[in-house]
């Protein structure tokens, strides 16, 4: 069985990112792909071109030889391209099987939708499965997995299912579930479908995949037959990077005070458990994978989502932040992760983004806000972070992604906090922006600021911090010194549950 | 040089505008002579004061993104209710006027609970309220227009300055209006909140601005100039109309998005909508004058409104392209 996805030269930008660079290489069905590489490095990216969600800035891909492009996920499914995704698509107040036929229920006189034909076929496919449910179940009272099985079967129950992609399926299932996932896995690709298989979870991959294809920065580092390569020369492949020098040339000579931040046992809807504290002067890196609880912890301890649980301590003092507002009233910024959806105001110009973090001391009478102040604090912020722009008055989102977040920091840095909170500040930014912002960073320490930096990329966090936290499953689960860090050290730490990752 | 080029572009859009209402006076005037009258000039601007009035609120709203479909009922009702309290009461109308105010005010706090509290999107929930307050107009007076007799009302609502045929008194306090809320858009605390609120509203949320207390303010806000426009126009017609002011929201909300006030929020600026208000309020009395039939008139103002929508869309898109063609030269 011949199905074969070729991926020639794609180049996905999105505006100040070039997301993926020229991407080149080959999935053939009868084996199983695992796209493997860190947060960011253009995995899901690739996989929302394939299904029509973006489509690429140039290059193209041959579905069995056949170029196409999809504008739409509807016509990547009509051409037999099936991404399941962590977030289940499917309709929780309808069937098994109307979700199984949704958008090709076969309707006959008047429009009526036949449903024991629908029923029928669908039974079939879960047989098949060998799954423990029933067409007419309502997809709400069934299991999460059994949700995403599902959401497969949707796929799979087109005749012209070419290829199926999964992005972290196993994030939200237990071991035995995940083992039914591998059995209709399994399946899929004995029976010649090009299977994809995204996940961090090394053990998992080494059971599932044939091939492991590996992204780093939105470019291919090749592909490996997994038997060939060893955890550690993957590892090495996906961080391998040529920035050893910027952070051995970094001023890092300062003095760590008192305790400034003090947190014990948060807990959020989203976070289950974390203690920690930060002293002043001192970088704490947080390092994890994505959705590891890092930015959910900085949320809950600034108000920005509920705090159930625990207590936050600023200066020894007991502080509860009901809303990011409380917490920038009191020192707390928080400079967030993404860009795009939390941190700019995009039409507002580059003046503006960094003035909004100081209204409050802007505003006089009336709520006038002082200009010229208000001027000041832009040329200041614009001088000391280098932020290249023409003029203040630019809107922000012309401006490169290093600058935006440099403005972004500015913005933070004008309202003389006491606790500064970085979430992956140089997602996104070429590498020259990124030496830049290292050496900022380590001077925000030298003035005394407690810095808490959450960092995907390794070398950032290692390179940069006193102490580094490791979070996983909304947990910290660890610390370790930067000293003694590595890479590997922290990788396996937020990757592997048991598994004893040496040297 | 870059700050030439935006203030070209800027004057770009006004000037656009300009054109447009030079265009429609031109035409209407070709049709009728009387339409470039000064008599008629002054005419059309008197009638534009109403949706300028609630055309300053709506600014507000559009650009955090809400919107209001309850202003002309609240107009509606402000006007009725004024002309009851004066027949009713022997209050002064000064008074009764700021009761009516207060009343309004009253209706865009309900507005902003809806939006904030039951997480009601605002297109249905001032559709909801735009009922109910329509509804109470005509019940207040039982369906029949109630005369204004009261003296100081008309003279508030006809006097002019510089005589018989000078310029008429709201004509100058609509201005004033306009200035005044120019500046809080531009130079205060509020106005810069509106812009990140309307521009990024998470982001605004975890630059510290309290959005709940923004929105509400831009809610109370538009109801109470709708309820001065409704107090306005019941002294202009000498009589408390609950069947007046009833496309007044549409017409405010055709006059802010043409003048550029983008409907996915945070664009604006309130001297462009001084113009889109005269050219909404020239093309509605050169259709009255014209003769074209009310039915056509509908359709009329319904085609304008899908114009101006039509080109915020492709604003938007021409910048998004712009956006993108310069990352790619820049990366």
């Amino acid at each position: 069985m011949g199905n074969v996805i070729e991926f020639k030269n794609i180049t996905k930008y999105f505006p100040g990112v070039k997301a993926l660079d020229n991407i080149s290489f080959t999935a053939k069905g009868g084996e199983v792909l695992a796209l493997m590489g860190e947060n960011g490095a253009g995995k899901s990216t690739l996989l929302k071109v394939l299904n029509g969600d973006y489509q690429q800035t140039s290059g193209e891909y041959l579905v069995n030889g056949e170029a196409c492009r999809f504008s739409s996920p509807r016509e990547a499914v009509a051409a037999g391209i099936g991404v399941i995704y962590q977030e289940r698509q499917i309709m929780l107040e309808l069937t098994v099987g109307e979700n199984v036929f949704l958008g090709r229920l076969p309707t006959g006189f008047l429009g009526k939708i036949k449903m024991n034909e629908v029923h029928e076929k669908t039974q079939r496919i879960i047989d098949e499965f060998g799954l423990n449910m029933r067409s007419t179940d309502k997809v709400k009272d069934l299991s999460i997995a059994y949700q995403q099985m599902v959401e497969i079967m949707k796929a799979y129950g087109r005749d012209n299912l070419k290829m199926i992609a999964f992005d972290e399926p196993t994030a939200s299932l237990s071991d035995a579930e995940i083992e039914s996932l591998f059995r209709i896995i399994r399946k899929l690709k004995e029976e010649g479908k090009v299977v994809i298989y995204v996940s961090h979870r090394m053990a998992e991959i080494r059971q599932i995949a044939d091939r492991a294809a590996i992204f780093k920065d939105g470019c291919y580092m090749g592909d490996f037959p997994l038997d060939e390569i060893t955890d550690a020369q993957m590892i090495q492949k996906m961080v391998g990077r040529e920035l050893g020098d910027v952070f051995s040339t970094l001023d890092r000579e300062k003095e760590i005070g008192d305790v400034v931040l003090e947190v014990r046992n948060a807990q959020s809807p989203y976070l289950k458990d974390a203690s920690f504290s930060v002293r002043a002067g001192e970088v704490v890196g947080f390092s994890g994978l994505v959705g590891a609880g890092r930015t959910e912890t900085m949320r809950a301890i600034t108000g920005a989502d509920p705090m159930t649980g625990g207590e936050v301590r600023l200066e020894g003092r007991l502080l509860r932040c009901k809303t990011p507002h409380d917490a920038i009233k009191n020192g707390i910024v928080m400079v967030p992760e993404d860009r795009k959806l939390q941190g700019i105001v995009p039409r507002l110009s580059v003046g503006k983004n960094i003035s909004v973090g100081s209204l409050d001391a802007l505003a006089g009478f009336l709520g006038i806000i002082d200009e010229k102040r208000e001027r000041k604090i832009a040329e200041d912020g614009k001088r000391d972070f280098n932020i290249k722009t023409p003029d203040l008055d630019k809107a922000i989102v012309e401006l490169s992604g290093g600058n935006q977040q440099k403005a972004i920091v500015a913005r933070w840095l004008g309202t003389k906090p006491k606790v500064l909170i970085l979430d992956e500040p140089t997602k996104g930014i070429d590498v020259g922006a990124k030496s830049e912002f290292y050496n900022m960073i380590c001077e925000f320490a030298k003035q005394g600021i407690a810095i808490i930096l959450i960092s995907s990329e390794l070398p950032e966090v290692i390179g940069l911090s006193d102490r580094i936290l490791v979070m996983r499953g909304r947990r910290i689960v660890g610390e370790i010194s930067a000293e003694e860090a590595t890479e590997g050290s922290l990788l396996a730490m937020a990757m592997m549950e048991e598994y004893g990752y040496e040297g | 040089m870059k700050d030439k080029k935006r203030k070209l572009q800027i004057s770009g859009n006004a000037l656009v505008l300009v054109i447009a209402i030079v265009l429609i006076v031109a035409i209407f005037s070709s049709i009728n002579k009387n339409f470039f009258s000064y008599a008629n000039l002054i005419n059309v601007l008197v009638s534009s004061v109403s949706i300028g009035l609630t055309a300053i609120g709506m600014t507000f709203l559009i650009m955090i993104g809400g919107v209001d479909l309850s202003a002309g009922a609240v107009a509606a009702m402000s006007g009725v209710f004024i002309a009851w309290a004066l027949q009713a009461t022997s209050i002064h109308w000064t008074v009764l006027a700021l009761v009516t105010l207060a009343g309004a005010a009253v209706t865009g706090l309900l507005n902003a609970l809806m939006v904030i509290r039951l997480r009601i999107v605002p297109f249905i929930a001032t559709l909801a309220s735009q009922f109910v307050w329509q509804g109470a107009a005509y019940l207040i007076c039982k369906g029949t227009p109630i005369p204004v007799k009261d003296a100081g009302l008309q003279a508030f609502a006809k006097g002019r300055i510089f005589g018989n045929n000078g310029i008429p008194w709201i004509v100058i306090m609509a201005l004033v209006f306009f200035l005044i809320f120019s500046y809080v858009l531009t130079k205060t605390k509020f106005g810069r909140s509106v812009f990140a609120i309307g521009g990024n509203g998470e982001a605004a949320r975890l630059a510290g601005i309290n959005s709940n207390r923004v929105k509400v303010i831009c809610y109370v806000m538009t109801s109470a100039f709708a309820g001065l426009a409704g107090i306005i126009l019941s002294g202009r017609m000498n009589a408390g109309n609950p069947a007046a002011n009833e496309s007044l929201q549409f017409d405010a909300i055709i006059a802010a998005n043409l003048a550029g006030v983008s409907m996915e929020g945070g664009v604006g600026s309130i001297p462009a909508v001084i113009l889109g208000v005269c050219l909404v309020q020239a093309f509605n009395s050169g259709l009255n004058m014209a003769q074209i039939s009310p039915y056509w008139q509908f359709v009329a103002r319904g085609m304008l409104l899908l114009a101006s929508l039509s080109i915020d869309f492709f604003r938007q898109r021409a910048r998004e392209r712009k956006l993108l063609a310069d990352s790619m030269r820049n990366l």
